[in-house]
């Protein structure tokens, strides 16, 4: 073997042993750290021990059911400030109630708000043709979402690129709110969207948003006549019956997509943050990390799905339903079939 | 790739199109649930006007569940229409 071969054999032998030295250094320092975070949670348990909500430190806590109550929240926010304290605050079972307030999940989501017009601030303040620090990290992640938005619609869903973007960061932020330990432990704060009203107040907008936008592309005659064919009766009585009554039934899944977004993000996020609540009473440091980690993923989703849901409601309410009124006039006259044969439909207007 | 343009060929562009399904297959479920519910709950609130639990519980269940299926349906129809144009 020359010595050109024995000095590269070498040499690729220390890197390998350099290789693996590094890697045996990484992983003993993860280990140092889930032992000290172990330990750090031992310690607490001993020193801190939970005690019942609503009493003091040092009282007497059965596990695991006083664990688990300690660390829950529950669905009403917290009122921070009661904008109409000469009534009482509604008690009960009542499932809606009005009670004018400001409660820990406006508080939180005006905080995160403030931040997120600082960042778009500070990120537009002096704007370069070579961007870089925050400007750079702004321009990538809008081109991704309007990558993403044009995947999802097309060419025409550009326009509303800057409303799915809103949305997904503003909802991102909010559910990754309820990780950072002050918000959910403070009683004060709290992620915006474990809270219904807040989810319900996102649905709304949205829903506004892509109806106003069917009603400007179409007209309110053009818009109204998806759930209201009656031009379909010139078809014949059956098929404007059917197409009536799909229309119908049209027009009661359109109300149903404010509460299915709403629904869904509140659930979600809520659900996640009491699993979390109680993994975390349950269970040492290990299993709940693991859950933080998929709670960040899932937060991430549901973002995600709320957004794109309103670019797809925009989309499908901007569209022509010129097909649609075929496919009714169609299913009509094959209802109708055997009633008039012979009939042809005319072309849709 | 259907409903993929030349322009936005692109991998974000591609997980778009993952990220409606994804956002279709959460709404069927959510729909159809909450069309059941809705309609399980007015029949419950009927029953309770007139005293004829359960008839209009059923009633309410199976027309929610039905609804949600033609909206499931049509859902899915329109949003497939949409991207293999």
């Amino acid at each position: 073997m020359s010595s050109e071969a024995v000095a590269t054999t070498a040499e690729t032998q220390a890197a390998d042993l350099a290789e693996a030295a590094r890697r045996r250094r990484v992983l003993r320092n993860l280990g140092l750290i889930v032992v000290a975070v172990i330990v750090v949670d031992i310690l607490a348990l001993l020193f801190v021990p939970p005690f019942p909500r609503g009493g003091q430190p040092g009282e007497a806590c059965s596990f695991p059911v006083c664990f688990i109550n300690g660390t829950l929240e529950f669905p009403p926010p917290h009122v921070v400030l009661d904008l109409d304290p000469g009534n009482p605050m509604p008690q009960g079972q009542a499932v809606v109630t009005f009670h004018p307030s400001i409660t820990s999940t406006i508080v939180t989501m005006w905080i995160i708000m403030a931040i997120l017009i600082a960042l778009a601030f500070v990120a537009t303040r002096s704007m370069r043709i070579v961007p870089g620090g925050l400007q750079n990290l702004s321009e990538f992640a809008y081109e991704s979402l309007e990558n993403f938005g044009v995947g999802v619609g097309g060419d025409a869903a550009r326009p509303y690129i800057p409303l799915f973007a809103s949305f997904f960061v503003l909802i991102l932020f909010c559910n990754w709110s309820g990780l950072v330990p002050p918000i959910g432990k403070l009683e004060e704060l709290r992620a915006p969207t474990s809270d219904l009203n807040i989810t319900i107040g996102l649905a709304l907008v949205s829903f506004i948003f892509f109806e106003s936008r069917g009603f400007r592309r179409h007209g309110v005659g053009g818009y109204l006549s998806k759930f209201f064919p009656v031009y379909e009766f010139r078809n014949g009585i059956g098929a404007g019956l059917i197409a009536m009554f799909v229309g119908v039934i049209e027009l009661m899944l359109e109300f149903v997509k404010p509460v299915t977004l709403s629904m869904r993000l509140f659930g979600n996020i809520y659900g996640g943050e009491v699993a979390l609540a109680a993994v975390s009473a349950l269970f040492l440091v290990v299993l709940p990390v693991a859950m933080y980690g998929l709670e960040v993923i899932l937060n991430f989703v549901q973002a995600l799905i709320f957004s794109v849901l309103t670019l797809i409601f925009t989309m499908l309410a901007i569209e022509s339903h010129e097909h649609e009124e075929g496919e009714l006039a169609d299913e009509g006259m094959a209802a109708i079939d055997d009633t008039h044969p012979g009939q042809t439909a005319p072309a849709a207007p | 790739m259907p409903g993929i343009r030349a322009d936005c060929y692109h991998p974000v562009a591609l997980s778009g199109q993952a990220g409606a399904y994804l956002a279709l297959f959460s709404e069927i479920g959510i729909l159809l649930l909450v069309t059941t519910l809705v309609g399980a709950l007015a029949g419950y609130w009927i029953d309770k006007q007139l005293g004829t639990v359960p008839i209009f519980v059923m009633v309410g269940f199976f027309v929610g569940a039905g609804i949600g299926t033609v909206g499931i349906y049509r859902l899915i129809t329109r949003f497939l229409a949409r991207f293999e144009d």
